[in-house]
């Protein structure tokens, strides 16, 4: 049985009885599918492949980047609050 | 004057001055006021269209739109794709009233080529579904027949092509989204490899599926947008240039004389008795051309599905962390920080979004990582191995887009099993990160277009659209 007020918990949604319930029973039936792949016969060499997944690190020189065409100014004017050019959070700490 | 248009006879007549492109903006935008009232394919006509038009009627008198491969060519984009100074809303409450502060890389490259920007298309809410009908704005109906689905999630792109309100739109695919809705809407749908555009300013859902693609009314048009789009950008790490990675084994000489095409081998039982025989039609049409046809099976296939939701709903829940009431869009006050969380992610997100960001947080926990998120890693080793093999033996895959036509609106909206399904077909491209292309075959009994799908090994769009012109011969 999967405990739908701890992961909305951790997803940080807040949800109301009747889609707690709602979700409770979707989770049933689509876990119930997703483990299908429980069958699926894979060895060490998928688990190496997928480790590796033909990626590698790329990274940038230590220089600013790309010329940008947008200004901070407008990245923090998205914001729903902000003050004084910066956005504004509440208190982390109690 | 205005109907059948392309992008290469609108180019040549608007260089002959056959019609001005303020003219033919005014068409679209005609036929949008008109059509879209009963359609929704569009949440916004931009109002500067017009202007830009005037813009590049200038352009073709002093001779500079010469240039300029998409001169004046009409274009919608879906919605999580960024133009900057736009509304962008991901068909979301949460991004209501969010402008976008910078051009996704391939809304730059074209806009450098001379597009219009007509407006902006409905989708399901951060691009999950496959029927429009989770849009916060309502969903998108089929041109041809406004009691059904335009598909989804990119149900708008495709409906304001079909229901010529602009002459090409770029969608975003993670599972089938440009595809699914160009089969049900009866025009064309590219899915690139994995990395072949960039994915700067596409709003992020899956990031090691999403990918940005035309949609169009025939795949020369795709092909003309797609080579525009394409190519490695700084943006965007996982991008590369699209001669990269080819595999060696294929030779090209034998294109376009006889090249091999797999038919997938898949339970009939599991799509539309017209759809197989649309299949089959096909499948005939392409031995008779001088085609190599062989029945090929990818063993791991089944697995495609509940493969795909498990690794989407995980990158699905890292992606939208972001949407916090922080940084941008929605806020609803809680009573602390948290709480601040809780309420805009409660108010801002759909059902579906809820449930994906639910299901991916759950397959990342601790002690089911393995079951889940490891099993499926290795899973999709396991069907890009089988892809590999298939390549080996022949040139291209061919098989449905879709199940089914385009279904009731309603009809699956209830059951989540029952919508994802819609994918089987084309997740498993996504799955491998292969490049995959949508080709209309024809009208079934009930007046509804049907699909075809192709697949081509990784930066082998090139086939794809070789085949595809050739496909429309046979429809």
């Amino acid at each position: 049985m999967v405990d739908v007020e701890k992961l909305a918990l951790l997803a940080r949604i807040q949800l109301d009885s009747s889609e707690k319930s709602e979700l409770q029973k979707d989770f049933e039936a689509i876990l119930g599918y997703i483990s299908e792949l429980r069958k699926a016969t894979t060895s060490g060499e998928e688990a190496l492949a997928a480790k590796a997944a033909g990626l590698k690190n790329i990274l940038r020189e230590d220089v600013e980047a790309a010329k940008k065409d947008f200004s901070a100014e407008e990245l923090v004017d998205a914001a729903p609050r902000k003050e004084g050019g910066y956005i504004k959070v509440k208190h982390v700490f109690e | 004057m205005f109907s059948n248009l392309t992008i290469s006879k609108v180019r040549s007549m608007l260089l002959k001055g056959d019609f001005s492109c303020k003219e033919l903006v005014s068409y679209y935008i005609k036929n949008i006021k008109e059509k879209n009232p009963g359609i929704n394919a569009y949440l916004e006509v931009f109002d500067d269209a017009m202007e830009e038009a005037e813009k590049i009627d200038e352009e073709i008198k002093s001779g500079r739109a010469k240039n300029k491969p998409l001169a004046g060519v009409p274009i919608a984009v879906k919605d999580n794709i960024l133009i900057r100074g736009k509304k962008c809303t991901a068909g979301s409450k949460m991004l209501e009233n969010y402008r976008a502060a910078y051009d996704a890389t391939a809304i730059k490259k074209i806009r450098e080529a001379g597009a219009i920007f007509i407006g902006r298309t409905n989708m399901d809410e951060f691009a999950m579904g496959a029927s429009t009908e989770n849009s916060a704005y309502g969903v998108t109906k089929n041109p041809h027949d406004l009691s059904r689905v335009a598909g989804g999630s990119s149900g708008g792109s495709a409906a304001a092509v079909a229901m010529d309100g602009c002459l090409a739109a770029l969608g975003s695919d993670t599972g089938g989204s440009i595809r699914q809705p160009a089969g049900f809407c009866g025009i064309v749908g590219l899915n690139p490899t994995y990395g072949a555009v960039s994915r700067s300013g596409l709003i992020a859902m899956a990031s090691s599926f999403d990918q940005i693609g035309p949609m169009a009314k025939t795949a020369e048009d795709a092909e003309i947008i797609f080579n525009i789009i394409k190519g490695r950008d700084q943006m965007d790490s996982t991008s590369a240039s699209s001669t990269s990675d080819v595999d060696e084994d294929v030779d090209e000489e034998r294109w376009p004389e006889k090249p091999r095409i797999g038919v997938l081998k898949y339970d009939k039982k599991n799509a539309d008795e017209e759809v197989n025989a649309a299949l089959e039609k096909t499948a005939a049409a392409l031995e008779k051309s001088g085609c190599r046809v062989e029945e090929i099976e990818l063993p791991n296939i089944g697995y495609s599905v509940p493969c795909y939701y498990v690794l989407v709903p995980a990158e699905v829940s890292s992606n939208l962390a972001r949407f916090d009431g922080v940084k941008y869009g929605l806020l609803k006050e809680g009573e602390n920080l948290i709480g601040d969380y809780m309420e805009t992610r409660a108010a801002g997100f759909g059902r579906e979004v809820k449930r994906r960001i639910m299901l991916g947080t759950y397959v990342l926990s601790a002690g089911y990582y393995d079951a889940y998120y490891a099993k499926a890693q290795k899973t999709r080793e396991l069907i890009k191995k089988d892809f590999k093999g298939a390549f080996r033996k022949v040139d291209l895959i061919l098989s449905p887009t879709s199940p089914s036509p385009a279904f009731k609106i309603g009809e699956k909206a209830s059951d989540p099993l029952k919508m994802y399904l819609e994918d089987i077909f084309t997740a498993p491209a996504k799955i491998a990160g292969l490049p995959a292309i949508a080709v209309p075959a024809g009208v079934i009994s009930a007046g509804l277009p049907i699909g075809l799908q192709y697949t081509a090994p990784w930066f082998k769009e090139n086939r794809l659209f070789k085949i595809a012109k050739k496909h429309e011969g046979y429809f």
